[in-house]
């Protein structure tokens, strides 16, 4: 993420606009291609430390006229660093020696400076250590999550629009054409950073036939208070919106004191970095789907969802879906530990619908306080819901889509 | 005839640092109320911002309406003091103030006059899960040592790299705003310690954000600006009790002195800070800055970035400063002011962090600056309060808070105007002590900028009884 002086924008009249560089400018290619050598370099160069590094990149940032866009670059490559402490030399030990022989030195009364200086550098191993070596400057490239310098560029001005997001209260999204897996993921990051959406259909504006969907999105207290407090999160939800394929933002942000309006689409061609959220499939859920296709005959796991809504607006994205020959299709939603606020509204939301074609299924570590009882006493949970121990077991599912195929 | 809505009882949950208000009879809640709950579409409910929580349930037993508390989540507990000290006349002052504002309120008392002692014995008197909000890493440990020494029990941390939450749990402010959408329903009592620091926009957060019906702020320093004073009053409450230092001083604090001590700036960096200044100077009239502006710092900035000869005035700006925090001559009388105060505890603070590693290592002294890590800062400070360590540099960690009873000098080498900041580091010395007298120097670059910037921050009641260069 940019720091709000690395951040590149222009005021006209009531609209802030992001400048955006050219991703494939053979000049600022160059630029990261320099940045990205002295960063990737650890085992030509052996090891780099943080003062180095600044040293070495530089003439770099300096090469070109725009200060504050190399200075960004290199921000965001800084992010990508994990840095450790200085060489195998126990400083805090070290210092603690000669603190004490400093101490003792000033209690018997050392009035010559030079004397005193000269009397504790004898001998000491700080006569070829600076006594604050450890500090940051010091401290040693481990690590880099390297990328090419496209990509730099790409994510340079993705962090642009983030970097003006962070001064919003909330922002306004509209999606045309939404396709079912792209709205998921969208609200899968939703979730995941802790925001809600105000949402709505509406008529696509473009093609009259096609449906869009517009929706405020913002933290819990932001209808109460004008606060920017979760300007962080809806900054890093940011790179969901611009995953989509059709998208238009609106965010009105804070900028010296006065409101301004962010317009974007997707023809501003940003390239989102979330393109992988979904990509990684956890091991229990590869073994669920083998051992199902191995052993289930009457079911099988379909990959498309449609969404539910549940209560208070909230969209339900069951984790499972199932289909079997007739094509009967029931949904799967697993609670884990972390679960327990979620449970709870979805038993109330499923006891005011019985009808729902959702199966609840509840990790049994989950089962603290009055949770037992809350479960054993939901018709809902007694008929479509089943306690499993970290993922749920084939069978125990086969059996309970079978005994609700007729719901 | 019997209103309906009594039959359905309002419902009241905590949610990520708000309420959520189902069912709720708005006709039976006072306007100043109903101003701060709002309908929340996406929720089809009413919101309202978890402080609210106290005079929300109180305004509902009032208005006889029957509702169902799904918000906290946190029961009595059995809390004893184990201590054979008894609070000194002014804390039960406070406290008694303070249990008269329906225990809602700030106390104002001066460093080392026993806030603490005072927090513990507030949280003994509710009895009830309590969390103490500090500012800084060094005061997460300082009060979770004396509240595990009161209450004989184990205390959680959150920050410096800690994050147990027990019942009474001490916090930073920025893990708190991290974290209080998670653990703002579990504590019935709120410690804001010094709590001048809550008005800023994203530290209020860790107030409004928790449901705790109790709350206290402590401060040294309790004077706001209007806005700021507002925001603490109605997140804490209001002002309940002030004790002056010189209320205090020769009694509960060490009878103490300041002096000013101007030091003349050695020839060649006189002639090289008037030379930087004269550039620096230049620059922001040509550019008719003013830093009286609310962007002022910014416009030179930026006029810096974009002009041919920005750089130069940049390095010279930084330069002039640099002479007047740090010259040679400053650095030659702190050493004269550490050898004649030999036997004594000496704190030196200054502005920046580069000021305090130079002294650091001029002196080898140890430096305590936010880059400390955690285990040695711990070290630092027990070896200075034991008197291993005569001496501890600091430039900011130690303004605020840090118990360090047994210093009685401070060197101030260089600081901001802030009035608070100067309060607050003169409250590091006066912890009375056998025969205690403190003493604080500071040390002004004579001919620059310094004398502007010390007459600014002396402008307090604790300096007044001081002549412009010290004595009594």
């Amino acid at each position: 993420m940019l720091t709000k002086d690395l951040v590149k924008f222009r005021k006209q009249g009531k609209y802030i606009r992001p400048q955006f560089i050219a991703v494939n400018d053979s000049v600022l290619l160059r630029i990261a291609e320099d940045l990205l050598t002295v960063y990737d370099s650890r085992e030509g160069n052996g090891v780099l430390t943080r003062g180095e590094i600044e040293e070495l990149v530089e003439p770099v940032l300096k090469s070109h006229r725009d200060l504050k866009l190399t200075g960004g670059l290199n921000k965001l490559l800084l992010d990508r660093c994990l840095f450790s402490q200085a060489e195998d030399f126990d400083y805090p030990a070290q210092r603690r020696e000669i603190f004490l022989r400093a101490a003792e030195l000033l209690k018997n009364g050392a009035e010559n400076y030079d004397g005193y200086y000269r009397e504790l550098a004898d001998g000491s191993e700080f006569a070829n250590h600076d006594i604050f070596a450890d500090l940051p400057e010091n401290e040693i490239l481990t690590g880099f999550r390297t990328l090419f310098p496209r990509g730099l560029l790409e994510r340079y001005n993705c962090a642009q629009v983030q970097g003006l997001l962070l001064n919003a209260s909330e922002i306004e999204v509209k999606v045309s054409s939404p396709d079912p897996a792209e709205l998921r993921k969208l609200f899968k990051y939703l979730k995941f950073f802790r925001l809600l959406a105000e949402i709505k259909q509406i008529k696509n504006p473009v093609e009259k036939d096609d449906v869009a969907m517009s929706m405020k999105i913002s933290g819990p207290a932001s209808i109460l208070e004008n606060s920017r407090k979760y300007g962080l999160q809806i900054a890093i939800f940011f790179p969901a919106v611009c995953a989509l394929k059709k998208w238009q933002l609106k965010a009105d942000v804070k900028s010296g004191g006065k409101i301004y309006r962010l317009n974007l689409d997707e023809s501003s061609g940003l390239v989102s970095h979330y393109r992988n959220f979904s990509a990684y499939i956890p091991e229990e859920i590869v073994m669920f789907h083998n051992l199902f296709r191995q052993k289930v005959e009457n079911w099988r796991i379909s990959g498309e969802t449609p969404f539910i809504k549940g209560l208070r607006q909230e969209i339900i994205f069951p984790d499972l879906n199932f289909r079997n020959r007739h094509g009967k299709t029931i949904h799967l939603e697993l609670f884990h530990r972390w679960h327990r606020g979620i449970l709870l509204n979805r038993l109330e939301f499923c006891e005011a619908n019985p009808d729902l074609p959702l199966l609840l299924g509840v990790d049994r570590a989950l089962l603290k306080g009055d949770l037992s009882e809350i479960l054993e006493n939901s018709a809902y949970f007694r008929k479509k819901g089943f306690l499993f121990r970290d993922f749920p077991g084939v069978a125990r599912v086969s059996k309970l889509l079978d005994e609700n195929s007729s719901f | 005839m019997v209103d309906k809505m009594d039959f359905v009882p309002a419902n009241i949950a905590f949610d990520a640092g708000t309420l959520l208000l189902e069912n709720l009879p708005l006709e039976k809640l006072p306007v100043s109320l109903l101003r701060r709950i709002k309908y929340d579409e996406r929720v089809s409910c009413h919101r309202c911002m978890a402080y609210l929580y106290a005079p929300l349930i109180l305004a509902l037993r009032d208005g006889n309406a029957a509702y169902h508390d799904g918000a906290k989540n946190f029961v009595p507990l059995k809390l004893k003091l184990n201590t054979a000290f008894s609070p000194h006349p002014h804390q039960l002052q406070a406290l008694e103030r303070w249990k008269e504002a329906g225990c809602r309120a700030v106390t104002a008392l001066p460093t080392g006059s026993g806030k603490t002692f005072l927090a513990a014995q507030a949280i003994n008197y509710l009895q009830r899960p309590a969390l103490v909000i500090v500012p800084t890493i060094d005061l997460l440990q300082q009060w979770a040592g004396v509240l595990e020494k009161l209450f004989g029990r184990q205390i959680g941390m959150l920050g410096g790299g800690s994050r147990e939450i027990l019942d009474i749990t001490v916090s930073t402010y920025d893990s708190a705003v991290l974290n209080m959408e998670f653990i703002g329903d579990r504590f019935a009592f709120i410690v804001f310690d010094e709590c001048h620091h809550l008005p800023g926009t994203v530290n209020r957060t860790a107030a409004s954000m928790s449901l705790a019906p109790y709350r206290l702020g402590l401060t040294a320093t309790p004077e706001l600006e209007e806005e700021s004073g507002q925001i603490v009053s109605e997140l804490i409450g209001p002002l309940c009790c002030q004790i002056h230092i010189d209320e205090l001083e020769g009694k509960i604090l060490a009878p103490y002195e300041t002096r000013q001590l101007r030091v003349e700036l050695d020839a060649d960096e006189a002639a090289e800070y008037a030379e930087n200044r004269r550039v620096y100077l230049d620059f922001v009239k040509r550019h008719a800055i003013s830093f009286r502006d609310k962007d002022g710092w910014m416009q030179f900035l930026g006029l810096c970035s974009r002009m041919p000869d920005g750089r130069k005035v940049f390095t010279a700006f930084l330069e002039q400063k640099r002479i007047a925090r740090s010259g040679r001559a400053k650095i030659r009388r702190v050493w004269q002011l550490i050898s004649a105060h030999r036997g004594e505890r000496i704190i030196i603070f200054t502005a920046d962090n580069k000021t305090a590693y130079l002294l650091g290592r001029k002196f080898m002294v140890p430096v305590l600056t936010h880059h400390t890590k955690v285990a040695e800062r711990k070290e630092l400070l027990e070896f200075f309060r034991s008197g291993k360590y005569p001496v501890l540099i600091s430039s900011k960690v130690l303004n605020e808070g840090v118990d360090v009873p047994e210093a009685s000098v401070g060197i101030i080498v260089s600081g901001s105007g802030s009035i608070r900041e100067h309060v607050q580091r003169l409250g590091r010395i006066l912890r009375a002590g056998d025969n205690k007298q403190a003493i604080l120097y500071e040390l002004i670059s004579a001919g620059t900028s310094e004398e502007h910037i010390s007459n600014r921050r002396r402008e307090h009641r604790a300096y007044k009884k001081f002549n412009r260069f010290g004595r009594r």
